[in-house]
């Protein structure tokens, strides 16, 4: 196994929710409860988005319906019946709307609807009845429930309800005049109930999967990862995802949003590289309200992770020993020829070419916050104490040309990686304090170029985070979402970074 | 020092003997090119002139780079090394417990000459007579000199391609006669050159055994290499890059046989780490082939036996170290130079370079097993080779870089290594 060519690019976050390096294990035994973070990751969807939403259910269910309408028996005399070809709904439009915080309702404006019917009397020709109704909405409700089962699911909620305006029987032939005169109302209701029914039960086929795809229930897992089966020990981690339960309801409505919430529990075996740090504590804010990132989108929704999962996935990753464990590490190529000369000139002219490693050792464990920069939402990481090793040729040998001492501040820019997975670059580092020596030369007797010291740092960490365990996040394909799920947008706001999710097909 | 015009007869008479020297060795001559010029002369292609050798030299310091160590016939060391200063190719012969320097090749042995020695690898024969080979980084040539009774005679070995030869190195002495290994950049491989009536005799080795699952990438071998003799023939330890593995060629027959010996599981083709880079050999009382190489991904030196067939591996020391600070394990990089001497009680003497705090470690094998590791007296030190002493134990040398007056070059130093790893 070689050093593996070096991408700018990276920081990749991986694996919290699917697995890069390969599906998930099953756990040996559950995580301790006290690991799990309540509140840690949400999906939330916008009041915003509903209309969207809703228009993807139009779109699923299609835009008029066929429906059957049963024979139906005269109910005074056994010799006739009416019989019907089937009827078209047209689905003018749907809207949604929680009706309460547990659930949201869809509501169809029905067109304009005529049934063609014939009464047949025994013995006699048939003759044409109509019937047909031009103000009508149907009104499903759905919610999101934990299942008998144990797992999420998305089920329909109450009784449909089918509101009739302008609703008549029209009979033109004069059929009806030989039947009761409450027989035509009896027609209408059995018109009404057969296509309502019907309706509510094609609606639901389009609608519940809908919201099954926002609110996946393959979020909800646990297994262990191996994040770096190159380094040594293999990095593994341990994770859990446990949608949180409100009265049984696991998708609440408040405000402009309703939200999901899921418990994150993660844990990993030190390294002995690693500084012992226990668990950070870490309380998740309340979701912040706001408004969608752009214009309407196609099943929209957001992966909110709060910053207290952010540092406790930076711990886990510091723990495991992700920055120290000795894994193929180049780095990156960005460094100019000569690149020592500002920096070791007693010995620039027998470093051959650029660095050849960085090894980084820490003496803390890093602390993470959620920050805005020009470029946008960024992760700022910071490591208190650690060493940074810079290792190069001399004389054709591999060498620790370079030490530099003190703490370092990384700034990471997450960006999308294709349309589903995201990576942070590392786009600054801030060195604080620190002290540089070499171990060919002993103490440095002349500080080296500032410039040149804050390019090699940024190299060898872009190197060192290249790994994709130093910060393991979120990698949201091949993954539980949906297929078809792509990441669109990642903001912030509050302290809470947002991935917004589109698309989807149905589970 | 090369011979020049004077108007004074002392040195008109040089002229003369210096022409008679150069005669026939024009840039023309084939003589030139086949370096036919007196002992303790060579042909210098660059002016057809034939110009001393070993010209004296003040210093073992303002050295850098490896050292090729080899043990003469009257049981002396001679040591080749690069002085950084002179940018020349510096032989160092001991002489009753000091000394000798004189340079063999670069600016500091003939001014027209451009710099040589970066790399250089030193073998003695049965006789005990030093053979020498080196790479001109410049130009990427190839030169191989031996100690005659009157001097150094040297030449270019023609049968490597000018611009071809990389950094790694190694020469045998195969039925008597030289035989040299490099890394040939123009293939990605090692070439062989063997010394015979009609000048050099080069070849590639072939790929490596396939194994299950083996990529159809190219093989990359050679950015490290060694090689000894053994009795059925040259065997050649080398790293294979493209899959970090340690692979051995042996010659039993007219052919090589090249297979992956570390790195990779031989059953199936699984992938074991980064091994082989760098590696050293040496040969066992039995003329087995034993090797040190380098575990890079734990930072642990490994020692390989092969006998009958059977290829063995321990591990020798680890880089690991302990925070105090912390309470941490850091990894030292160790064993970025190795070499390995095996004593006549067959107990293995392995020296490596942990090039993070700079030091020597060197491990003995204790005869009930395992390592009894020291750190080298000292500070700042590098490029560690071992030899065998007269007294059947082993001898460090390195450089000590600890000059404030010299930054990045060292003077030769000697540690012997006790008895039996006790």
């Amino acid at each position: 196994m070689t050093g593996l060519p070096l991408h700018r690019r990276v920081l990749a976050f991986t694996c919290l929710l699917a697995a890069c390096t390969g599906q998930p294990q099953p756990l040996q035994k559950p995580l301790a409860p006290e690991l799990a973070m309540p509140n840690a990751l949400r999906v939330a969807l916008l009041d915003a988005d509903l209309p969207a939403v809703a228009e993807t259910v139009r779109l699923a269910a299609g835009k008029s319906l066929a429906v059957k309408i049963a024979d139906w028996p005269l109910p005074t005399a056994a010799d006739g019946q009416f019989t019907a070809s089937d009827v078209v709904v047209p689905l003018e439009t749907l809207t949604l709307a929680w009706q309460d915080p547990q659930r949201l309702r869809l509501t169809a404006q029905l067109g304009k609807t005529a049934a063609n019917l014939s009464l047949v009397l025994t013995g006699q020709a048939g003759c044409a009845v109509g019937w047909q109704a031009e103000d009508a909405k149907l009104e499903v409700d759905a919610e999101i429930v934990r299942a008998p089962s144990g797992g999420l699911v998305v089920q329909a909620s109450g009784t449909p309800i089918a509101t009739w305006h302008l609703a008549k029987v029209t009979d033109p032939a004069a059929c009806l005049g030989k039947l009761p005169p409450t027989l035509p109302a009896s027609l209408g209701d059995h018109l009404r109930s057969q296509i309502g029914v019907q309706l509510a039960e094609h609606l639901n086929q389009a609608f519940l999967p809908t919201l099954a795809t926002i609110f996946a229930a393959s979020l909800e897992q646990s297994g262990r990862l191996t994040l770096a089966p190159t380094a040594v020990p293999p990095i593994e981690m341990r994770f859990a995802l446990q949608f949180q339960d409100d009265n049984g309801h696991l998708a609440t409505h408040s405000g402009a949003l309703a939200q999901a919430n899921l418990a994150v529990s993660v844990d990993g075996d030190r390294h002995p590289c690693a500084v012992d740090v226990p668990l950070p504590v870490a309380v998740a804010s309340p979701l912040a309200q706001r408004s969608p990132p752009s214009g309407p989108a196609f099943l929209r929704r957001a992966l909110v992770l709060d910053q207290g999962l952010v540092q406790r996935l930076a711990w886990l990753a510091a723990r495991s020993g992700a920055l120290c464990a000795r894994a193929p590490t180049t780095l990156a190529t960005t460094l100019a020829p000569g690149w020592a000369a500002d920096l070791l000139p007693q010995v620039d002219e027998w470093i051959e070419g650029p660095p050849t490693g960085a090894r980084f050792w820490p003496g803390s464990s890093p602390v993470t916050r959620l920050i805005d920069t020009p470029a946008g939402a960024a992760v700022e990481w910071t490591m208190e104490e650690g060493q940074l090793e810079i290792i190069a040729r001399v004389a054709d040998t591999e060498m620790t040309v370079l030490t530099v001492t003190g703490g370092f501040r990384a700034t990471l820019l997450p960006h999308l990686q294709g349309t589903h997975a995201l990576a942070f670059d590392l786009v600054a580092v801030e060195r604080l304090s620190t002290h540089q020596s070499s171990p060919l030369l002993g103490d440095l007797a002349t500080p080296p170029s500032e410039a040149a010291l804050s390019a090699l740092c940024e190299a060898a960490l872009q190197g060192i985070f290249a790994g994709e365990a130093v910060l393991p996040l979120l990698a949201l394909s091949p993954g539980p979402l949906p297929s078809g799920t792509v990441l669109t947008h990642v903001d912030r706001a509050g302290d809470a970074l947002w991935l917004w999710l589109e698309g989807g097909q149905k589970p | 020092m090369r011979v020049r015009r004077s108007t004074t007869l002392l040195r008109l008479l040089a002229l003369v003997g210096a022409l008679w020297l150069a005669a026939g060795c024009d840039k023309d001559s084939a003589k030139c090119e086949t370096g036919l010029c007196p002992s303790g002369f060579a042909c210098n292609p660059g002016s057809g002139l034939c110009e001393a050798l070993a010209s004296p030299a003040t210093s073992t310091s303002g050295l850098l780079g490896r050292l090729a160590a080899v043990r003469m016939a009257d049981g002396q060391l001679g040591v080749a090394a690069f002085s950084s200063e002179r940018k020349s190719l510096l032989w160092m012969r001991e002489s009753q417990g000091d000394w000798q320097p004189s340079f063999l090749a670069g600016p500091a042995a003939s001014a027209q000459e451009p710099p040589a020695g970066h790399t250089s690898a030193a073998v003695t024969d049965a006789d005990g007579t030093a053979h020498i080979a080196w790479r001109r980084a410049g130009d990427g040539t190839l030169w191989y000199a031996t100690q005659g009774a009157n001097g150094w005679q040297r030449e270019q070995v023609m049968a490597a391609t000018p611009g071809t030869v990389g950094a790694a190195l190694a020469i045998g002495i195969w039925q008597g006669q030289p035989i040299l290994a490099w890394r040939a950049l123009d293939i990605q491989n090692i070439r062989v050159a063997r010394k015979g009536a009609d000048g050099w005799l080069v070849e590639a080795l072939p790929q490596p055994v396939a194994l299950p699952g083996d990529a159809t990438a190219p093989v990359d071998l050679g950015r490290s290499l060694a090689m000894v003799v053994m009795p059925s023939g040259p065997a050649i330890a080398a790293y294979e890059a493209t899959r970090g593995d340690l692979v051995v060629a042996v010659h039993p027959d007219a052919n090589w046989s090249v297979a992956r010996v570390a790195g990779v599981d031989a059953k199936t083709g699984a992938d074991q780490g980064d091994m082989g880079m760098p590696v050293a050999a040496t040969l066992g009382p039995g003329g087995e082939l034993v090797l040190a190489y380098r575990d890079r991904l734990n930072d642990r030196v490994m020692l390989a036996r092969a006998k009958s067939g059977v290829v063995s591996h321990q591990v020798v020391m680890d880089g690991q170290r302990l925070d105090e600070v912390h309470q941490t394990t850091r990894s030292d990089l160790l064993g970025s130079v190795l070499s390995v001497v095996v004593l006549p009680t067959g107990l293995a003497v392995v020296a490596a370079q942990d090039a993070t705090s700079m030091r020597v470690r060197v491990a003995a094998e204790k005869p009930a097993g395992g390592f009894t590791t020291y750190t080298v007296p000292g500070t700042l030190q590098a490029w560690p080779t071992l030899v065998t002493q007269p007294d059947a134990t082993a001898a460090c040398l390195w450089l000590d870089l600890a000059n404030p007056a010299h930054p990045g070059s060292g003077r030769l130093q000697r540690w012997n290594v006790p008895r039996g790893g006790e």
